[in-house]
């Protein structure tokens, strides 16, 4: 099949997606290796758990956006476990503010529905990601792109670098995270 | 990255075309269960994707956890189902503004289960 598919050494025939996950608890445990997912809210054990609110991307689709601070400024961040970086961001704020920190310069093709453009690519560090309840305070290597839009995504490798637990709760839209104890 | 209509975000977008999923097929509701349903993987690190084995009445698939997209299976997959699907024709925006008309299939099967998870790189 495909090139994504080649990669991964396996067929893959879709995504298990946002309207289905919509409809149950998920909890992720990178420690003990294993997802887990279920209904009743009663059965999330979030104690040591940092929790965040979230609301939807849209009422198209209702991936879960969190908000955050990053040197000083506001960020709407959507979760997409199907983004396999760590963690990017659109803000020409943010980009001259990290200027000193850019590390590589570039472009890059991206295909979107069908639709090949390319897009100014630039990898920068940031020092801490402040989520009102608590602070990431971390340094994270980010992509970013000059734009005005202040929003951003974290995916997968995201969870995986820097918490040990992730539990998505649908039913009351938050998003509990325990940090990594060995990071 | 935030799209009008359909609403893709964008990477996961480039993956949708990736897996080739152009005419993609949505399907509903995830079969409920009862108490927690726990999966295991073996795989611990260097990987990008949470890949879960399922299966569909009968028929096997692989699909990726993706909280940034729509559930959507293959078109390979989709000649596999025997359920009616509905045709389904919408406008979406992408990230460079262009408008892209998209066509979903829609199903929707209470039978979906899932049986294995792992991480893949």
């Amino acid at each position: 099949m495909s090139d994504i598919i080649d990669a991964l050494g396996t067929k893959v025939d879709g995504l298990l997606g946002i309207n289905a996950l919509n409809t149950m608890i998920s909890e992720i445990n990178f420690n003990q290796q294993n997802i887990a997912f279920y209904t009743d809210t009663s059965l999330s054990k979030t104690e040591g758990f940092h929790k965040v609110p979230y609301t939807y991307q849209s009422k198209h689709q209702k991936t879960p956006v969190i908000l955050c601070t990053i040197n000083g400024i506001g960020f709407e961040l959507t979760l997409d476990t199907g983004y396999h970086g760590l963690l990017s961001l659109n803000s020409t704020e943010l980009y001259e503010k990290l200027d000193s920190s850019i590390v590589k310069k570039g472009t890059k093709e991206r295909i979107t529905a069908g639709a090949k453009f390319e897009i100014e690519e630039t990898k920068a560090t940031i020092k801490a990601i402040d989520f009102k309840h608590f602070t990431l305070d971390k340094n994270i290597t980010i992509d970013i792109a000059k734009s005005n839009n202040n929003d951003g995504v974290f995916g997968i490798e995201f969870l995986r670098e820097f918490f040990s637990e992730v539990i998505i709760d649908p039913f009351n839209k938050e998003i509990y995270f325990k940090l990594s104890q060995t990071k | 990255m935030v799209c009008a209509g359909i609403c893709f975000v964008a990477i996961s977008c480039t993956i949708t075309k990736a897996l080739k999923l152009q005419k993609t097929t949505q399907f509903g509701e995830v079969h409920p269960f009862s108490g927690k349903k726990t999966f295991y993987f073996n795989d611990a690190k260097n990987h990008k994707y949470i890949v879960l084995e399922g299966n569909l009445d009968t028929l096997s698939m692989n699909l990726i956890l993706d909280y940034g997209a729509p559930s959507l299976l293959s078109d390979q997959l989709k000649e596999a189902i025997p359920e009616p699907l509905n045709e389904l024709t919408t406008q979406g925006t992408l990230p460079n503004g262009e408008k892209k008309t998209l066509t979903l299939h829609h199903f929707v099967s209470n039978k979906f289960n899932l049986n294995d998870i792992r991480l893949m790189n």
